[in-house]
């Protein structure tokens, strides 16, 4: 049987009979010779938020981690949107010392090594709950990929066959790269990264300013124009690095 | 089953052999030799009015692209230079279609397709953009020489 055929009856039972104990399908079909994983992954994407997957009661609290009858741990409930997953305001500005703080309380009690002695179920729901929450703070917590975060969530994500941005743009920044390319001395180079890191600076507030005033295709331009000074910024970086200087 | 570089069962030998060189693998041997050794680095004088220049970005990963072509009296591209800033499937791609172009007409040089590229290079679908980017790169180079030329027979 194919593992998307079982994926669909997973979350035919699930959705149909509410009730249904999660762990008790992911048994009957575990019979089947259904990798562990899949079945997971499948069960988990039907699954019914608003109960227990273990013991069945209603949550009161679907952010909550453990289930407050058994403390057993739940799925994540908001998978596509990193704010939501961290309980933090939907916004560009963002302070980084609460985020911080929101993820490792979160990784404290998700770390897969909480759940050495759990079952396997729990075992697998800590490592994806985990892995998501590691791969949302990396994106908060960089501006640029916050920014294109709130981007995709509006619905205005950049696309990679996007026709180009003004060509003055692209001229300064190959002049930028060729003026890189020019320069070999650490300290000119030094110069170069905080002319760079001012001019991202300047972007960032320029973007929070257009997210405060909903103006979605402004901040998709200088969101654009920030990725190339990141990547110009990487550029400077990567040189510093051959070069031995660490900043 | 043909034996090429390409084949599935020499790449998986090449990395039993060398496990350390399978991040590297992930690129195709085409495509490094592009980047370790590319073509036509270089730019062109660009207010010279045999001289086509493109210039174009990815907005979605920060790459910019400068392609420049040089065509004779017989339309014909005699010279071809590139310089790209990004990952090394744009700078391969750039790096090739330098190759490729010169000794082409302007003429059957639109008729480039980044699909050919990406065939050429064996660019994973993630890749294809760069080749996209660099058929945006020729075709802005040709479309900026044919201008050039127009000003030129109507001054």
């Amino acid at each position: 049987m194919s593992f998307l055929i079982v994926a669909r009856q997973i979350k035919n039972i699930l959705r149909s009979q509410p009730e249904a104990k999660y762990h008790t399908i992911i048994n009957k079909y575990k019979l089947r010779n259904i990798p562990y994983n899949l079945l997971i992954k499948y069960a988990s994407q039907g699954y019914n938020q608003k109960v227990c997957w273990k013991c069945g009661i209603e949550r009161k609290n679907f952010s909550d981690i453990f289930c407050s009858q058994c403390n057993v741990i739940q799925m994540p409930s908001e998978r596509d949107n990193y704010f939501k997953l961290f309980d933090i305001d939907e916004q560009f500005d963002i302070d980084s010392k609460i985020l911080k703080d929101k993820y490792k309380n979160l990784q404290n009690n998700l770390h897969p090594d909480r759940f050495i002695n759990r079952t396997e179920e729990e075992k697998k729901i800590s490592e994806n709950y985990s892995s998501l929450v590691n791969k949302a703070y990396k994106c908060l917590a960089t501006p640029l990929k916050r920014a294109e975060h709130l981007l995709k969530l509006s619905g205005s994500s950049i696309e990679e066959k996007q026709s180009s941005v003004d060509p003055g743009f692209l001229m300064e920044m190959m002049e930028l790269n060729e003026e890189l390319d020019n320069n070999v001395e650490p300290e000119q180079l030094r110069q170069l990264n905080i002319k760079n890191k001012n001019e991202l600076e300047r972007l960032a507030q320029s973007i929070d300013e257009c997210f405060k005033h909903q103006n979605l295709d402004e901040a998709k331009q200088f969101v654009i124009k920030m990725q190339y000074y990141t990547s110009l910024g990487n550029r400077i970086n990567a040189k510093l690095r051959e070069l031995g200087v660490v900043d | 089953m043909a034996l090429n570089p390409s084949s599935n069962i020499l790449k998986s030998l090449c990395g039993f052999c060398h496990p350390f060189k399978i991040l590297s693998a992930s690129y195709h041997p085409k495509v490094i030799d592009h980047y370790e050794n590319p073509r036509n680095v270089g730019s062109l004088d660009k207010d010279d009015k045999r001289v086509g220049t493109g210039l174009v970005g990815a907005p979605a990963c920060g790459d910019v692209m400068k392609l420049q072509i040089k065509v004779d009296e017989s339309g014909k591209i005699v010279d071809a230079k590139f310089k790209t800033f990004g990952c090394g499937s744009a700078i391969a791609s750039s790096s090739y279609t330098t190759e490729w172009v010169k000794g082409k007409t302007v003429d059957e040089a639109l008729k480039l397709r980044n699909t050919e590229i990406a065939k050429e290079l064996s660019l994973p679908p993630v890749k294809l953009h760069c080749s996209m980017l660099a058929e945006d790169a020729i075709k802005a180079a040709l479309s900026d020489y044919r201008i050039k030329q127009k000003k030129e027979e109507t001054s």
